[in-house]
């Protein structure tokens, strides 16, 4: 579990470090604000890739106790 | 008829419908991040117009060219129906900046006037109501200047719609908005097996609803993720006091404590019966939460209170063609996700009757 939370922060590091600092935070205004959409697709992405996983755990555990 | 949990026509090893899922989900991804927005105009350097001549009027134009021909562009004023100005000759300073001078009559129909600008291989841009009409007086019912029609060309190729503000976001409607259409087809689809599972009292319509609503819930902190990174950028903070989004959090919170009651009983049969009758109870309150309650008061949301929605003129029959087949994939993801969850969990609980027996 705690390693499943090292890699949540590890993957919102972008995102931690878009909303401290300023000049990052200007550049999703740029070029018709496209990095908006960028993100969006980013965070169903990861949300997706961590729902996954958890599915893939619990997989294992089952698979684990079969045996 | 989906069957979930059960073997339905195989192509490759893999069920038909969950082919369909990952074409029509890589069809939102290419064809909504390919398709150009059509041309607009992103600044005006004067936004007040005054009677004589306004000089040096700067237009930065967003995926416009202007490389072309300066004297095949033209620029044009209109108050409501009647063309005011002119510009009689445009200076091309880079490919995306123009430059011109109009001359304004004294008189004028309304207080705004839109802005047109011709080119050969854009179209004719329009930046409505971007002009302040001060000291002219209210009247005027004839053209002043026409256009030459002869370098008017029509906009090829397909494109979404250019809105200001949301620019290139507009694409958002393919991966925020459907998330939260699929939510609410799973979430009914999970209504469907509660009310089959109180007709029938079987173990997989319950198992199928309750890992509905875990998808769904899934589905629904996509949503509120991305319309949080979307609102930031577009009304300027993650979350506001709109109607929509603190409904939308409410009915999370509903559905939330359906997984809690029900993770919270041990005996199947109540178990199952307890969650499919709050299950009914939940679908009917997110609906008010997110539908109903929403289009009583104003919000920033299209669709809601006075605000028309993206159906009205926003959306484009380009958006459409993307937007729909967009909500079945995404919906067929989810539908994926429920069906891998239905099957482990009914291992699960089949060991579980196994061991007790």
């Amino acid at each position: 579990m705690k390693r499943l939370l090292n890699l949540l922060v590890f993957l919102a590091m972008p995102v931690i470090t878009f909303a401290s600092d300023v000049e990052m935070a200007d550049l999703l205004h740029e070029n018709g604000k496209i990095y908006v959409v960028v993100g969006v697709i980013a965070i169903i992405f990861i949300g997706i890739v961590v729902y996954l996983i958890t599915i893939d755990r619990r997989l294992s555990k089952i698979e684990k106790e079969e045996k | 008829m989906l069957k979930i949990g059960e073997t339905s026509t195989q192509i490759l090893g893999l069920a038909w419908w969950k082919w369909i899922a990952i074409v029509l989900v890589l069809f939102s991804l290419t064809a909504g991040m390919l398709i150009p927005l059509a041309p607009g105009i992103l600044e005006v350097s004067t936004t007040v117009l005054e009677p004589g001549l306004n000089s040096n009027i700067t237009v930065i134009g967003y995926g416009a060219e202007f490389g072309d021909d300066p004297k095949n562009i033209q620029v044009w004023v209109v108050a409501d129906t009647i063309v005011l100005a002119c510009a009689e000759t445009v200076q091309v300073v880079n490919k995306r900046t123009i430059k011109f001078d109009l001359e304004l009559p004294e008189f004028a129909p309304t207080t705004n006037a839109h802005l047109f600008v011709s080119t050969m291989k854009s179209g004719v841009i329009v930046d409505p109501k971007v002009f302040y009409l001060r000291g002219f007086r209210a009247q005027g019912t004839k053209n002043l200047c026409v256009p030459n029609g002869k370098i008017v060309v029509p906009l090829a190729g397909k494109h979404f719609p250019f809105k200001k503000i949301l620019y290139e976001t507009i694409r958002n409607l393919y991966y925020h908005v459907t998330q939260w259409f699929g939510m609410m087809i799973i979430l009914t689809a999970s209504l469907v097996y509660s009310i089959i599972h109180l007709a029938k009292g079987d173990r997989r319509s319950d198992i199928i609803a309750s890992e509905a609503v875990n998808v769904a819930l899934f589905l629904g902190v996509l949503g509120l993720l991305t319309g949080m990174l979307w609102a930031k950028n577009t009304w300027g903070a993650y979350w506001t006091g709109d109607a929509k989004l603190n409904g939308s959090a409410m009915g999370m919170l509903v559905y939330l404590a359906y997984t809690v009651l029900r993770g919270s009983m041990d005996e199947e049969q109540k178990r199952g019966r307890v969650a499919a009758v709050y299950n009914i109870f939940a679908y009917v309150m997110f609906m008010v939460f997110i539908m109903v309650l929403p289009r009583m008061t104003d919000s920033l949301h299209p669709g809601n209170g006075g605000n028309p929605g993206f159906g009205g003129y926003d959306l484009n029959n380009n958006m459409r063609m993307v937007f729909y087949p967009a909500i079945i994939g995404w919906t067929l993801l989810g539908v994926w996700l429920i069906n891998l969850r239905v099957r482990m969990k009914s291992i699960e609980e089949n060991r579980l009757t196994k061991s007790h027996q």
